[in-house]
């Protein structure tokens, strides 16, 4: 310690020793005197409550009561006494260290060819965990050095820690250390934590569609997931049924960040156009916009509600002017009243719609298609789909939705239904239509009629909001 | 020192730009660092008047830039290999300003106290003794607002204020004795090899040479947790790639 006083003067010694005296100190000084004089122990402690006291009334109690308890003598300056005196927050150093190799892990078998690489289920030698290994497609690799997209899903994946988003134990490295240096011939694993399902496959192996109780968990646990990450300024841009993992406990956990971005607020100008799988990607994407934000999430989360009820995408387009005319039939042709900014939109420019909907039919006709749903339930998928994207709720004020709160309650994650897991066994290619691929250049709309959508509808028969199913 | 120090420098910024929200391409880097690098640039000859902009010496050929790129994309991925892939990084530089507003600006100009700190921090950064790898950022925001505030004879409070801060006074002693005695550090580097920071970025070759000079060996050697096995992998896959 004295070494240490080489750069400090004594008055601010004096000046720390004066301040910041807390009870837990005088606590600690009391025992001490209670060792040294067992006797007077009670007194003490009595003449010491008293000065507690005072010191709470009054700041200048304090140098008399100093010279009492000084323990030892010659102690220069307070310093020692005060490191334990004063709380200070610590935080945690973390640690660094190089990669690993993959040769730490034993691989078991391929899960899946997504979008940016091979996805194998894998076991950890030391400890036998199981993981999923999913490795960065090399082919990425281009004269720009390592793929961004890559680089950006391990650096938003480590920064995140939710219950309801995959999580990424490290990244781990081929086995020959000496490639690393040619870019091209070198491999790069991450090691995710292993889920046997994904949703996309669990709905189309499942007899019976979800319990509405089933959805609502689901929802509930996606929507929390989506809070987070857009909390984070997360936009993860590929939100669908197959990139929702699923365990045998009922958790749901949103992986595959490929496509994700940090966002500042305001957003950047310039985002990349072509996100989000053909079949969930919002109008407002569709039509060309490039300054867009959370809600393309949320038209996501949308779409993934009406899968979730019906067990098939919602909105199948073959291409984006099929696309964008289904999303129209459901949710009614944007008007000036329902979408005021879309005529701004490069894309809108080129579409030509019915010259004038009638009223009843340019509507939005969720409530007529999903029936199973409640009052909230089809308030809260409308709000969802809603065309115009400032309408759409956040997922904050989604969670807050009163779909969530009404019967029936979000079952509980430990009774919701087990699968047969398809990932343990064979692997197979997920057929995913026009997932979008990084540096494609985004297709134009072109010249759109969807003037012809709504000659059928007239004759459709207008019942009270219920069908019959026909056998 | 498997690389030359501009090559780590540009693969380093490439790698930040890349992950960051403004990403530049590898032509950019190549044609900035062939500037720099290039003769007649003042960059690290503090003697010379700036040259009227003459494309020829910082022109590049074709071969030069692919060469450049190659080396580039070759120190990427080593550099993220080395720290894991875990990119990071809190700056103390946001943290200090922060708590100068905290403080009024220990009533000095803000422009004046603001400057003087971001200088101790920038400063700190070349600290021979790593104090960014050593200390949290907090600790580095307190330790420079701290020193500017010696320099500019502001008035600090009485009380320890940097517990305020999360400091304990050890540690900002210890930092606040290592951010001022880097100047001394410059200075005896600079007696030491004469004209070492007149003539340009110092490069590998020169570093090597000074230090055969004096007789030490240089390498990536003893106490250090590299693998000793991969290193002469390394070195024996670089003799068979032809010379760079």
């Amino acid at each position: 310690m004295a070494s240490k006083s080489r750069w400090a003067d004594t008055e601010e010694d004096t000046a720390l020793a004066a301040k910041l005296k807390k009870e837990k100190e005088e606590k600690r000084r009391l025992k001490a005197e209670k060792a040294r004089r067992g006797e007077t122990e009670r007194q003490a402690r009595l003449v010491g409550q008293q000065e507690q006291t005072n010191t709470a009334t009054e700041d200048d109690g304090r140098p008399p009561k100093r010279r009492k308890t000084t323990p030892e003598p010659g102690q220069g300056g307070a310093s020692t006494e005060k490191d334990g005196d004063v709380k200070l927050l610590r935080f945690p150093s973390r640690p660094w260290d190089k990669c690993r190799s993959v040769e730490n892990y034993d691989c078991l078998n391929d899960i899946a060819e997504g979008t940016y690489g091979m996805v194998s289920r894998a076991k950890e030698i030391a400890s036998g965990r199981v993981v999923a290994l999913k490795r960065l497609k090399a082919e990425l690799m281009d004269r720009s050095g390592l793929p961004v997209t890559g680089l950006r899903e391990i650096q938003i994946l480590r920064d995140c820690k939710h219950r309801n988003v995959v999580s990424l134990q490290e990244v781990v490295v081929g086995d020959d250390t000496s490639k690393i240096e040619k870019y091209n011939a070198f491999s790069i694993f991450l090691v995710l934590e292993f889920f046997e399902h994904d949703l996309k496959t669990v709905l189309e192996y499942m007899p019976e569609p979800f319990l509405l109780s089933e959805v609502k968990l689901l929802l509930y646990q996606l929507t929390s997931g989506v809070a987070y990450l857009h909390d984070h300024w997360i936009l993860h841009r590929d939100l669908k049924t197959s990139n929702l993992l699923l365990n045998n406990r009922g958790r749901l956990k949103i992986a595959d960040f490929g496509m994700a971005r940090y966002v500042g607020d305001p957003a950047p100008e310039k985002l990349t156009q072509l996100v989000v799988t053909l079949w969930y990607r919002a109008p407002e994407l569709l039509l060309g916009t490039r300054s867009y934000g959370r809600a393309v999430d949320m038209w996501s989360v949308g779409c993934i509600f009406a899968e979730l009820l019906t067990r098939d995408p919602v909105f199948q387009g073959s291409n984006e002017v099929d696309q964008i005319t289904k999303i129209f039939e459901l949710c009614g042709v944007p008007t000036s009243e329902t979408w005021p900014t879309f005529r701004s939109l490069p894309n809108a420019r080129a579409l030509r719609l019915p010259p004038k909907p009638p009223p009843a039919a340019a509507g939005s006709v969720i409530r007529a298609r999903f029936t199973q749903l409640t009052n909230a339930g089809c308030a809260l998928l409308s709000d969802l789909l809603a065309l115009d994207p400032d309408r759409r709720p956040s997922a904050h004020e989604m969670l807050q939705h009163r779909y969530f709160q009404e019967d029936p309650k979000p079952k509980p994650e430990s009774l919701f239904p087990t699968f047969p897991s398809k990932a343990g066994q064979e692997r197979r290619r997920l057929h995913e239509p026009h997932a979008p691929i990084r540096g494609e250049e985004a297709a134009e709309l072109g010249e759109v009629d969807v003037s012809g959508i709504f000659q059928g509808r007239e004759k459709e028969e207008r019942g009270g909001g219920f069908q019959l199913r026909m056998v | 020192m498997l690389h030359e120090f501009s090559d780590v420098s540009a693969a380093a910024l490439f790698l930040v730009a890349k992950m960051g929200p403004m990403p530049r391409s590898v032509r950019d880097f190549s044609n900035v660092y062939a500037h720099l690098l290039s003769s007649k640039s003042s960059f690290f000859r503090p003697k010379q008047p700036l040259p009227p902009p003459d494309l020829r010496l910082s022109y590049q050929h074709e071969d030069e830039y692919l060469a450049f790129q190659n080396r580039l994309l070759a120190i990427e991925p080593r550099i993220l290999y080395a720290v894991s892939f875990d990119t990071h990084v809190s700056l103390p530089h946001s943290l200090a300003i922060t708590y100068l507003q905290t403080m009024d600006f220990a009533g000095q100009p803000k422009g004046a106290i603001g400057r003087r700190v971001v200088a101790y921090l920038n400063t700190a950064l070349l600290s021979p003794q790593m104090l960014y790898l050593t200390h949290q950022p907090h600790a580095l925001a307190t330790a420079a607002i701290y020193n500017a505030a010696k320099d500019l004879g502001a008035k600090m409070p009485e009380c320890p204020w940097w517990e305020v801060f999360d400091v304990d006074r050890e540690e900002l002693g210890f930092l606040v004795v290592g951010m001022r005695s880097l100047d001394g550090w410059v200075k005896r580097q600079k007696e030491a090899v004469p004209g070492i920071f007149d003539d340009g970025m110092v490069s590998r070759s020169r570093m090597e040479n000074e230090t055969k000079k004096r007789g030490i060996y240089i390498g990536n050697g003893k106490g250090n947790a590299v693998d000793e096995e991969d290193e002469v992998m390394r070195q024996m896959d670089a003799k068979s790639t032809p010379a760079r």
